[in-house]
């Protein structure tokens, strides 16, 4: 399968998170439902991706704070304006995140939840505990 | 074993692939490539955002990572970093120019920038399935 033809396997998701730990269980889920993710690790990343015109975006998921130029909401209505088509899902919380997370799966490719997003937070919430041990 | 023949649970078997670039359309092809080819992959955007996920799973068999990566840990340190905590995982090194006399032991591969993703499927198979082997 070219990356062309991978692009238009299933809609995709735009994830844009600055804590890999949160972004990593969050893309592991949306994938699991059936979702095509792309990551970005801060607004500017994720403002490069949407530049490009052979990268489809149907829905943006971002965090409220992000690194980079625009925050959260400053990068919605940045998609707003230029990718008005997609669907925007803003998480400022794991526990939200994974609850929205969730509520995509359910209208997603799969129409099915792979497992309960409360397992997505929680998984968040061990990351970040264990992270603030070796700190 | 060619493509054609492999099933999720093998490739399962072989781990995870952690990808570190900080340039994103560039780390979104090397990704796009090996999901492609069956693999799970984890995409880490510096050196910093690596450790993080080093140290926190321990699923990761690969890590391929640019060599030149802003903040404070490049692909060299992170090479490095791998090779003191986790000696058996394999890493291969892309970079945009010639690599010194230290990557043959912070490296099990280094490719030269730039590097067709294809080839860096081809050699992250041939690193994984000589692991397994």
């Amino acid at each position: 399968m070219s990356i062309e033809a991978a692009n238009s396997a299933g809609p995709t998701v735009l994830l844009v998170a600055d804590d890999v730990l949160v972004r990593m269980p969050i893309a592991a889920y949306l994938r699991d439902c059936g979702y095509r993710v792309v990551e970005a690790a801060s607004s500017d990343e994720a403002v490069m991706l949407l530049k490009q015109k052979d990268v489809t975006v149907d829905a943006l998921f971002t965090d409220t704070e992000l690194k980079g130029n625009l925050d959260g909401f400053a990068l919605a209505q940045w998609v707003r304006q230029n990718r008005p088509k997609a669907q925007i899902v803003m998480a400022g919380t794991p526990g939200r995140a994974a609850a929205e997370a969730g509520r995509l799966c359910e209208e997603g490719p799969m129409l099915a939840k792979p497992y309960e997003p409360q397992l997505v937070e929680t998984r968040i919430r061990q990351l970040l505990a264990a992270r603030t041990r070796w700190n | 074993m060619n493509a054609a023949t492999r099933t999720d649970a093998h490739l399962d078997a072989f781990g995870t692939v952690l990808v570190v670039e900080d340039e994103v359309l560039i780390r979104l092809d090397f990704a796009d490539h090996l999901r492609l080819a069956g693999y799970k992959v984890i995409e880490a955007s510096s050196g910093d955002e690596a450790i993080t996920v080093l140290r926190s799973i321990d699923t990761i068999s690969l890590v391929i990572s640019d060599v030149r990566m802003p903040g404070t840990t490049d692909g060299m340190a992170l090479a490095a970093w791998i090779r003191s905590q986790m000696p058996n995982m394999k890493i291969i090194l892309v970079s945009g120019e010639l690599l010194s006399a230290s990557v043959p032991a912070l490296a099990d591969f280094a490719f030269r920038k730039p590097v067709h993703p294809v080839m860096l499927v081809r050699k992250a198979t041939e690193l994984l399935e000589d692991e397994e082997s």
